[in-house]
């Protein structure tokens, strides 16, 4: 039996899409069976990220509907045998699906699957109610800006009143270490203290995550960028694995590393 | 033969003035006759010398009065020129007894109340956690925040401008107390550490050490020992 894992932020643009993809990739690259569900109505991505745009045939309101067997509308990966897109209707809205028949549509697919990610609308409406339905377990993404953690924290609000989501866990995204360390955005810690969740892991911000989304190529696949190794350490985190905090610092010489081992500020 | 009469009513002289003391197992009707016989007869003795009304204190005992009638009662002697000071009972209705307990009583909350959630309480509250940005904590009485206060919060939410707010740590969005509003000015020297907010005599809502507020509200202490 699998678990369901609702990626979500309230506000849009942070990075949740992504996020889900490269986490589901993430997974799948650690031998996990994955499934991920879009369930942004009417303004899908998910498959677009993934490089499975072209193969959609039917999508998860056919499947809700009953015009489609569940296993029908499931798109392999290009890459990963265990890896499974659910993809969102384009041209329909988000209330074309109830909470109950993407929760019931979830229960089938935990069947099958070790991993289901569930990527949510931004807001906190219908679109929002659908995704958290059906998921054991939550990801809050932030960035390290006032607006995203403020709309953070209303999401955290109201996944507490969930009671069959696990309290969420957060992914800092969009880091620029240089802003941070010099106090121009806000840091890990200020953010971690203002919604007193755990952290699950932070993303380091990198050009090739842009890059890698507009070739369809998660960039969780390329084992050099910061960004994907972040990814690989929040999937590992996810498992159960204990990881830790990967360093802001860029490539700390030698002498910095000593200076840190006496306790002295670098 | 001397009437043997009941006597439903007692006047008595104290250290506190003259007390009325009612029977309290005898009907209300009866009390109410026995009361207006002898307001009549002692009519003489009772009209104070200098103008000013003779205060009463009307012990009740074991009787609970309405509201009504403690005005008739109060009326009563109002013709005779007597004003009631006031009713003293050893009974009162559930009702207020509840309304009594829930104002003195210090409501706990161990939680953080986030953005877009409101928390509305009766009667003092002990947060444990924080109140975040675009929070609101509302209160009838104070309120007290073992964590950061970086919402709103309001005490005294129906008129007590008695009620004070504390915070460990205090970085408010916003602070109201009864019907008094402070936006923090635009370049304020942060102190944050161990604040309270209180209204000053002129009215004004003002931040201070949370150490002072002992000495500004000494009714916050349940007892010095």
């Amino acid at each position: 039996m699998g678990e369901a894992i609702v990626v979500t932020s309230g506000k849009g643009g942070v990075g949740k899409t992504t996020t889900t993809a490269n986490i589901g990739t993430a997974l799948a690259l650690n031998n996990y069976r994955v499934c991920l569900i879009d369930t942004d109505i009417g303004l899908r991505n998910l498959d677009v990220i993934m490089g499975l745009e072209n193969r959609i045939i039917y999508d998860l309101v056919d499947v809700a509907e009953g015009s489609c067997r569940l296993q029908q509308a499931l798109i392999k990966d290009k890459r990963f045998e265990s890896l499974a897109l659910l993809p969102a209707a384009q041209t329909k809205d988000k209330d074309s699906v109830s909470p109950e028949q993407i929760k019931e549509l979830v229960d089938e697919l935990k069947q099958e699957y070790d991993y289901i990610l569930i990527d949510c609308p931004a807001g906190i409406e219908q679109g929002y109610k659908n995704a958290v339905a059906g998921a054991d377990r939550a990801i809050v993404v932030t960035t390290p800006e006032i607006s995203a953690v403020r709309d953070a924290d209303r999401i955290i609000g109201m996944l507490e009143k969930e009671t069959h989501v696990e309290p969420p866990k957060l992914v800092i995204n969009r880091i620029r270490s240089h802003m941070m360390k010099d106090g121009d955005s806000m840091d890990v810690d200020e953010i971690v203290s203002i919604l007193a969740i755990d952290l699950l892991g932070i993303i380091i911000d990198d050009d090739t995550v842009i890059k890698s989304s507009n070739s369809g190529e998660p960039v969780a696949l390329s084992p050099k960028s910061k960004a994907s190794i972040g990814y690989r350490n929040i999937a590992r985190r996810l498992t159960g694995e204990s990881v830790p905090l990967m360093s802001l610092d860029d490539n700390p010489g030698m002498f910095a590393r000593v200076k840190k081992f006496l306790g002295m500020r670098p | 033969m001397p009437r043997q009469t009941q006597h439903y009513v007692t006047l008595k002289g104290t250290k506190e003035g003259l007390r009325l003391r009612f029977d309290d197992e005898c009907s209300y009707s009866m009390l109410i006759d026995e009361l207006k016989r002898r307001l009549e007869e002692q009519k003489d003795q009772l009209s104070s010398p200098s103008r000013e009304k003779l205060q009463v204190i009307v012990d009740t005992g074991r009787r609970f009065l309405t509201d009504q009638q403690k005005q008739e009662i109060e009326s009563l002697h109002e013709s005779y020129h007597i004003q009631v000071a006031r009713f003293q009972s050893e009974v009162i209705s559930i009702e207020e007894a509840e309304a009594k307990q829930k104002a003195s009583k210090v409501t706990r909350l161990a939680k953080v109340i986030r953005s877009g959630q409101v928390q509305e309480m009766d009667g003092d509250v002990l947060l444990i956690g924080d109140v975040n940005p675009g929070a609101v904590l509302k209160a009838t009485g104070s309120i007290f925040i073992l964590g950061s206060l970086k919402g709103t919060a309001h005490a005294g939410v129906e008129g007590n401008i008695r009620a004070v707010i504390s915070a460990s740590f205090m970085d408010p969005a916003q602070l109201r107390i009864a019907h008094i509003v402070r936006e923090p000015p635009e370049e304020e020297e942060w102190r944050g550490m161990f604040e309270c907010a209180l209204v000053d005599d002129t009215g004004e809502l003002i931040l201070d050490r949370a150490q002072n507020l002992g000495s500004r509200r000494p009714e916050l202490m349940d007892e010095d020992r």
